[in-house]
């Protein structure tokens, strides 16, 4: 059988390209003769041809490219008719998929979809890279349409795959090679070459990228450090992002070790001279390296997200999405043997102001029910004048604006300065009306703000919660019933009391 | 002694205040009321409009059973204190309140058996006359607490 393999890039730094190529040489060893089809890439397995279609260069004109490979009517005619000799065409991504559609359109080869997800617009913080996204998703759709089956790269893929594009598809899970990732590798060659001695170490493999949520690792990273000083993180991977890749570096201390993409028989040693694999990505179709480093013998920590569940080894742990502090606490158990490191209490990564909104009344109640939340910041009030509210440490008392809109009007340039002058990193409210003004001062002056509808609200939203709603940062609800009422930002993480 | 109170609420609670005054007026156990800015003036029953809420904590944990209208500061209060909190929500169409969330609110805590409802006053009394209530516990809310401390690492 002659058998087609289409993958974007073809190089010994990509995962893709890393499955593409397990599955090449397994087609070899059967018989089979097969091509590569790849827009770029610098390996080259035994008995397998290889065609390199070009792109063009640079990461932004690359981007680009890919997403409109389609309008490159030169390339497609000159690579096209290539296709119809192969009894199978199987794709890896788009926009090989352009390839393999046209080829089942035209010349009826049969075409295998191989889907390695794709990523969630929503993680992406600029709104040119959820459009890019979304485009690339309709895209992907389009060219799978004719697809005579697919093949998902975890359960989790699949299911996503039929959500997304409606296409069924089996599972079949990445493979990875045996011959360079195994145990026994002596990890003292790299913790020589990084200086490392003896200290702890912990590896993330992966794409400097905003999904893949380096900056929330390197935040459980200065969590570690506090109950164990000696310890390191490295960061393996290609910056991809370059405003990202600013954010992450301005974020680390002198112990994260940043290291460029790596061919996986050099990657091995790294696996080998870390102690844990960690991941705080928040999107995943398979992944990879974390499978590598359990192959390597090591334990991993990751959040309990995507295909996480179906991959991870009995050595390693899951954690909460989102639970930094329990992803550290997890962390210092596996780096160190001292169990008393555990009672220590974490200090927040960096003290911040926080403002705290709310009328008198219950409302003040509910929000002093949760102050352990706020411990290690600094905080003040900005509350109704009361016998009450008088007692409290650092406070800004107003005069009740209640449903009175000269009122209200009138404590806005009061609030406005308030903000101006405390300038706090963030404000959390639980209501009353009083957090509009406060809400609107902290949109103007760009300040995070978290809004927690009250206790009392359980199937009917609050009308300061309806006006806030677009204007907060986090919005959070006591009850679940609630839900249905906001809209996709709204969120139930439990209740006060 | 039953301890009556109607939260910080701007507006008072003049049912509740006197259907409780009429009760006190027919039982032999005390009954101390925190009346806000209600209007009708209890004549058989102690009360005050407003106190520190330290003396409130106190009242709230001496008294046998808690009488409150459904605003969570009242239910939290009670709670913690480990008293019996009985929830008279505040309605809508009396002018009480601006809307009828408290019925939700009291709705959703007694599915939860941790408040015991009255919604209509001709029963209050008779729901006083009990002598064992069962106990009030508070939820642990380690969970959201957690979270909000993630978002501010």
């Amino acid at each position: 059988m002659k058998v087609a393999i289409l993958v974007p890039s073809f190089s010994k730094y990509s995962g893709d390209a890393r499955v593409a190529e397990l599955q090449a040489k397994e087609f070899v060893r059967k018989g089979d003769k097969i091509a590569i089809f790849a827009l770029e890439g610098d390996l080259s397995p035994e008995g397998v041809e290889i065609y390199k279609l070009g792109v063009a260069k640079g990461s932004l004109f690359e981007r680009a490219y890919r997403l409109l490979f389609f309008l490159d009517l030169p390339k497609i005619l000159k690579w096209l008719p290539k296709l119809k000799e192969y009894d199978l065409v199987i794709s890896h991504l788009y926009p090989m998929n352009w390839l393999a559609y046209l080829a089942k359109k035209f010349y009826r080869i049969p075409y295998v979809f191989y889907n390695h997800g794709t990523n969630p617009p929503e993680l992406f913080p600029k709104l040119y890279e959820r459009i890019y996204l979304w485009l690339y998703l309709s895209l992907n759709n389009f060219t799978t349409k004719n697809a005579d089956s697919a093949i998902s790269v975890s359960e989790y893929a699949r299911k996503e795959l039929r959500e997304q594009l409606t296409l069924e598809s089996t599972v079949e899970y990445n493979k990875i090679d045996t011959t360079i990732f195994h145990r026994g590798i002596n990890g003292s060659v790299i913790r020589e070459k990084l200086g490392l001695g003896n200290a702890p170490v912990m590896l993330f493999v992966g794409r400097i990228a905003p999904q893949k949520r380096i900056d929330l690792l390197i935040k459980v990273f200065k969590l570690v450090k506090q109950r164990v000083p000696s310890a390191t993180l490295i960061i393996v991977g290609k910056h991809t992002y370059d405003y990202y890749s600013k954010i992450v570096r301005k974020m680390c201390g002198s112990s994260v070790i940043f290291v460029d993409s790596l061919p996986h028989e050099k990657l091995a040693g790294y696996y080998a001279a870390c102690d844990l694999y960690v991941t705080t990505s928040y999107w995943e179709s398979f992944n990879l390296p974390l499978v590598e480093a359990q192959a390597c013998g090591k334990p991993v920590v990751a959040f309990d997200i995507g295909p996480h569940k179906e991959v991870i080894n009995e050595k390693g742990m899951l954690v909460e999405k989102g639970d930094l502090y329990g992803f550290a606490n997890v962390c210092t158990e596996y780096l160190s043997q001292n169990r008393e490191l555990e009672l220590l209490p974490f200090y927040p990564t960096e003290k911040k102001t926080i403002c705290l909104v709310c009328s008198h009344g219950g409302h003040l109640t509910e929000l002093l029910q949760l102050s352990k939340a706020f411990d290690g910041h600094e905080t003040f009030f900005i509350t109704y004048d009361t016998v009450r509210t008088r007692k409290l440490r650092k406070k800004y008392l107003l005069q009740n604006i209640g449903r009175n809109p000269m009122r209200f009007i009138a404590v806005l340039p009061g609030i406005f300065k308030i903000i101006r002058n405390e300038k706090p990193d963030l404000v959390v409210s639980t209501g009353a009306e009083i957090a509009i003004p406060v809400f609107i001062a902290a949109k103007l002056f760009h300040i995070e703000t978290i809004y927690l509808e009250s206790w009392c609200r359980i199937k009917e939203p609050s009308h300061t919660g309806r006006l806030v709603y677009p204007l907060s940062n986090i919005f959070l609800v006591q009850w679940k019933q609630l839900l249905r009422m906001y809209g996709k930002k709204a969120k139930y993480v439990g209740e006060v009391f | 002694m039953i301890f009556v109170t109607i939260g910080m609420h701007s507006t008072g609670f003049e049912r509740l205040v006197k259907n409780m005054d009429e009760i006190a007026g027919r039982i032999k156990e005390k009954v101390i009321m925190q009346i806000g800015t209600t209007k009708y003036m209890p004549k058989n029953a102690e009360y005050f409009r407003f106190k520190s809420y330290p003396e409130i904590q106190r009242l709230c944990k001496i008294a046998r059973v808690i009488v409150a209208h459904g605003g969570t500061g009242s239910v939290i209060t009670a709670i913690e204190q480990k008293t019996p909190i009985i929830v008279v929500p505040r309605l809508k169409k009396y002018g009480e309140v601006i809307d009828n969330q408290q019925i939700d609110f009291v709705d959703a805590l007694a599915e939860e058996e941790r408040v015991i409802p009255v919604y209509d006053l001709n029963n209050l009394e008779n729901v006083l006359k009990n002598r064992e209530f069962p106990p009030t516990e508070r939820k642990n809310n380690q969970r959201l607490v957690n979270a909000l401390r993630n978002y501010i690492i």
